[in-house]
């Protein structure tokens, strides 16, 4: 049996048909706006930027697609469950026959959901020990330069240069500017982290973000950007939101500032600090080569000291003083047994006047010489000899003119 | 300019060795030669220090995430978004 065709039957196109009912779509109010609830699947990410997944409750689904500049205004990134209100208009894709919804927005559903899955995720992190406080490192007291993962305009990085260029004037910032939410942003957030920490001269990052809701925070929670945090081979400080706001790249930092000026407070070190601490070691080194020298000067000299005591020298000049006391102690001897001598002498000479002849003569005697010859006796004189007399004053020549002799007694 | 690793030491490790020299010339453990040596050479790595203070020069710098080409940042310079 051949299919009949009804009379009045118009024949169209594929092409036809597709158009007609996509006019139809259009046409209806209804559907131009629809805010559409249900749970997100088939979650796909198109390179092109776009976002395809299916909404679906528990009887029913629709392919959704959501345009690469509408998905890039999103505030959290979907995710395979997400329960969300999608907001757009239902059209026909043509090429497929296939009607879907063209999603302009996307809420998800209720914070409670996204906190109990930020909630898994923290307790799986903690688990494995992400959030380990044993496993932080120590923020450097000297660094070359700081590596930061943030948006390239705004307060943040204003901030962090004010602060840091404040502490040091000649500070290093090397900025890796990224988006801070929305589709993507976690990616890039990671890609900055991994390129900033594989540059030697970077010697600390600082991951900052400013604050917001909690929804406009949760690139910070996301699972990659905690891993590349907490992972992270150099030291690594998280500023993200108020200081009220904690996100798990808080906890997986290695240390939490409450505001992106803190983080930087903490990583630049002032630059008058670092000169003065550089003297102080200074110091502190002359000081020890100093104290070392004393003391070694020291030692040396009481060394020397001991060894001069034990010295044959010593014992030479000891010998020598000795010798030096016997050699004036015998010139002192030698003066006195002189003086005596003399004294002695003195003494005779004074004995021996008293017994000289002459010393008659002071009485008024006088002496008769013949010759050389005293003449002590008159038998020695004849008449005629020339004789000469000595008185005490003087003494005179004369001739004798007669001698005569006294009778000696018996 | 997007290389800019050197061999020496950083400042802060330098900082570490002038330190621990420090310590072991008031430990007393070295001979005085040793302990000459130690000072002249803290002295020199001191001045090294001091040098890097000297020649670390600003730059606010910001890394193309696609290229990793550093070039100068310049605050707004990419406009308000």
């Amino acid at each position: 049996m051949q299919p009949k065709t009804v009379a009045n039957n118009l024949t169209l196109s594929v092409s036809q048909l597709n158009e007609y009912v996509r006019r139809m779509f259009q046409l209806d109010p209804m559907l131009a706006r629809v805010d559409l609830k249900g749970e997100i699947s088939n979650l796909k990410f198109h390179q092109s930027g776009m976002l395809f997944f299916t909404m679906k409750d528990d009887q029913a689904a629709i392919a959704c697609a959501m345009s690469a500049e509408d998905a890039a205004q999103l505030q959290a990134e979907p995710f395979e469950g997400m329960r969300a209100i999608a907001t757009g208009s239902v059209g026909l894709y043509a090429r497929g026959g296939r009607y879907q919804f063209y999603v302009r927005s996307l809420h998800p559903q209720g914070m409670g959901v996204l906190y109990e899955r930020l909630m898994a995720l923290k307790g799986r992190l903690e688990a494995e020990g992400l959030f380990d406080p044993a496993v932080k490192q120590p923020i450097p007291a000297y660094i070359d330069t700081v590596g930061v993962v943030t948006s390239p305009t705004g307060a943040v990085i204003h901030d962090i240069l004010n602060v840091s260029l404040r502490r040091d004037p000649q500070a290093r910032i090397l900025l890796c500017p990224v988006r801070v939410q929305g589709i993507g942003a976690a990616e890039e957030i990671v890609r900055g982290i991994r390129l900033l920490e594989r540059l030697p001269a970077v010697s600390v990052i600082i991951v900052a973000r400013g604050g917001g809701s909690m929804e406009d925070l949760f690139t910070f929670n996301e699972e990659s950007v905690v891993r590349a945090v907490a992972g992270c081979s150099k030291p690594i400080v998280s500023a993200v939101g108020h200081e009220t706001d904690v996100t798990l790249c808080d906890l997986a930092a290695d240390l939490r500032a409450p505001t992106p000026s803190a983080a930087a407070e903490c990583v630049v070190p002032r630059r008058d600090e670092v000169l003065s601490r550089l003297l102080a070691l200074k110091t502190l080194l002359a000081d020890a080569a100093q104290t070392r020298l004393e003391r070694e000067g020291a030692r040396l000299s009481l060394l020397r000291a001991r060894l001069a005591a034990q010295s044959p020298l010593r014992v030479v000049e000891r010998e020598e003083a000795r010798l030096q006391g016997l050699r004036v102690a015998l010139a002192k001897a030698q003066t006195q047994a002189l003086a005596q001598r003399e004294a002695l002498v003195a003494q005779k000479k004074r004995e021996l006047a008293l017994l000289s002849p002459y010393a008659v003569l002071a009485r008024g005697y006088a002496i008769v010489r013949k010759g050389d010859a005293v003449v002590e006796s008159a038998a020695r004189l004849s008449a005629g000899d020339e004789a000469e007399v000595q008185w005490k004053d003087g003494s005179a020549k004369m001739r004798v003119l007669e001698t005569q002799r006294k009778e000696m007694r018996a | 300019m997007t290389a800019r690793k050197k061999a020496k030491p950083s400042f802060e490790e330098g900082v570490a060795a002038l330190e621990a020299m420090i310590a072991a010339m008031n430990e007393g453990g070295l001979s005085l030669e040793q302990s000459m040596k130690t000072y002249e050479e803290g002295m020199a790595l001191a001045a090294q220090l001091e040098a890097m203070l000297a020649e670390h020069r600003r730059r606010i710098e910001k890394i193309d995430p696609d290229t990793a080409e550093i070039e100068t940042f310049e605050e707004n310079e990419d406009g308000v978004s």
